[in-house]
């Protein structure tokens, strides 16, 4: 079923809605907070709470793309999840990619003024605009999709090593924008 | 971890969740393969028979040009970069079963420079000059061997300066007795302490190695597991591997 028409269920509060993205965007969701919390549990856990989320949030909510609006909320219930269950093991899945990505963005103790979240997920898309779009989407999988970098090294037909060097690069390359935006938070 | 932390941690997340749908649509929707050209490429040409003549050619020209080499007395001993340096404990007697210690001079011909413009045997990653990029044979280094980056290979040629210093980066890869790896995740701890004994061990032999947060040569698996360190040439000739770890050495060249 078209998103157009699974939306429209919801907006005419049919449950079919919940079944028709389950059917269609649950292993999708279920391939996020899998990254994140490596149990199938959990992960599926979290995909029902997407589902049950989604419902009450369209109307008024009409996404673009439900498919993104599905997964955005399942990283946010993921998250939820970890942080309730373990603040010990950090070091695996998205947990590890954030890890990377935490130095590159300075403290708003450091600056003077604090920005912001959406508009650092704005500075962050008009960054992505600037990239290749093969650098862009192994941006997006690993630090959005939370994928291993073994998995992405592999669909992208690259050694570990350089898929690393180059979200290292990558990194580096959004560090000194945000630096040059001036973006702290 | 403390809350100033977890909070720029969820921020961070949130900012990245929150980017555009249509990067997330486009990364959802990518295909690495429809992507590269090398599926276009295989259409239109044999590769399978191409690379059995391409065998049987490097078969017989390699046979050739080793009965050359040997006849001319002028062997090469390196055929790959990436130096293997074994471990045996310096404090054991020399016996048929554990000989004596060797190192990387003593197993490895190192070439010169005017020798890797001229051999063909050495692949062209490792003729790089110095000032750039490293590269890296991408197997991970086994039990008490090393996997170095060609830059520091070339760094380590005959001529140079046996006191010359070298600023390295050290990612080591910790093994079981049994001989299976140790990975993030669950052994946190093990991995810990194992990491400070090696430290100590290293630091008691009179190297000059730290721990780092965060490597700076570009090459990155995981920021907890790496040394740094500025060795001397014959440090790096004669670095004493333990047994259950594996090294991955990295040059770092100056900053600007």
């Amino acid at each position: 079923m078209e998103d157009k028409s699974i939306i429209e269920l919801y907006f005419s509060r049919d449950e079919n809605a919940i079944s028709e993205s389950q059917k269609k965007y649950g292993s999708f969701c279920h391939a996020i907070a899998w990254n994140l919390l490596e149990s199938h549990e959990d992960s599926e856990e979290c995909v029902n709470d997407t589902m049950l989320a989604a419902w009450n949030a369209i109307p008024p909510t009409r996404p673009n793309s439900l498919r993104a609006f599905l997964g955005g909320i399942t990283r946010k219930l993921a998250l939820m999840v970890f942080r309730k269950r373990t603040a010990k093991k950090r070091n695996f899945g998205i947990m590890q990619s954030l890890d990377e990505l935490f130095e590159i963005v300075p403290s708003s103790q450091n600056v003077e003024k604090a920005i912001e979240m959406h508009e650092l997920s704005k500075i962050i898309d008009h960054w992505l605009d600037s990239l290749a779009q093969k650098d862009r989407v192994l941006f997006v999988r690993r630090y959005w999709f939370g994928d291993a970098v073994s998995d992405l090294a592999n669909k992208a037909g690259m050694s570990s090593n350089q898929l690393s060097q180059k979200l290292f690069a990558l990194r580096k390359q959004l560090k000194t924008f945000l630096e040059k935006e001036g973006v702290a938070i | 971890m403390s809350n100033d932390r977890l909070e720029k941690e969820d921020k961070i997340f949130e900012a990245i969740t929150g980017i555009s749908e249509k990067h997330i649509e486009e990364a959802a929707d990518y295909s690495f393969k429809e992507h590269s050209t090398r599926p276009k490429i295989r259409s239109i040409i044999p590769w399978h028979i191409i690379g059995v003549a391409a065998a049987g050619i490097l078969v017989i020209g390699g046979t050739i040009v080793l009965f050359t080499q040997i006849n001319n007395n002028n062997m090469i001993q390196s055929s790959t970069y990436a130096t293997t340096i074994p471990y045996i404990p310096s404090d054991l007697p020399p016996t048929e079963a554990n000989p004596p210690t060797t190192t990387f001079s003593e197993t490895t011909t190192i070439p010169t420079e005017e020798s890797f413009a001229s051999d063909p045997t050495f692949a062209d990653d490792v003729r790089m000059a110095p000032e750039q990029e490293c590269s890296w044979d991408e197997y991970v280094p086994g039990r008490g061997k090393i996997n170095s980056c060609s830059q520091l290979s070339v760094l380590l040629h005959d001529d140079a300066d046996p006191h010359m210093k070298v600023a390295i980066n050290i990612e080591l890869v910790f093994y079981t007795e049994s001989g299976e790896t140790i990975s993030f995740g669950n052994n946190e701890a093990t991995i810990d302490e194992r990491m400070e004994a090696e430290l100590k061990r290293l630091s008691e032999l009179g190297y000059d190695v730290h721990r780092v947060q965060n490597v700076s040569c570009g090459y990155l698996r995981s920021a907890d597991i790496t040394l740094q360190g500025t060795l001397t040439k014959e440090q790096l000739q004669d670095f004493p591997c333990d047994p259950n770890c594996g090294y991955y050495m990295c040059w770092i060249p100056e900053q600007p």
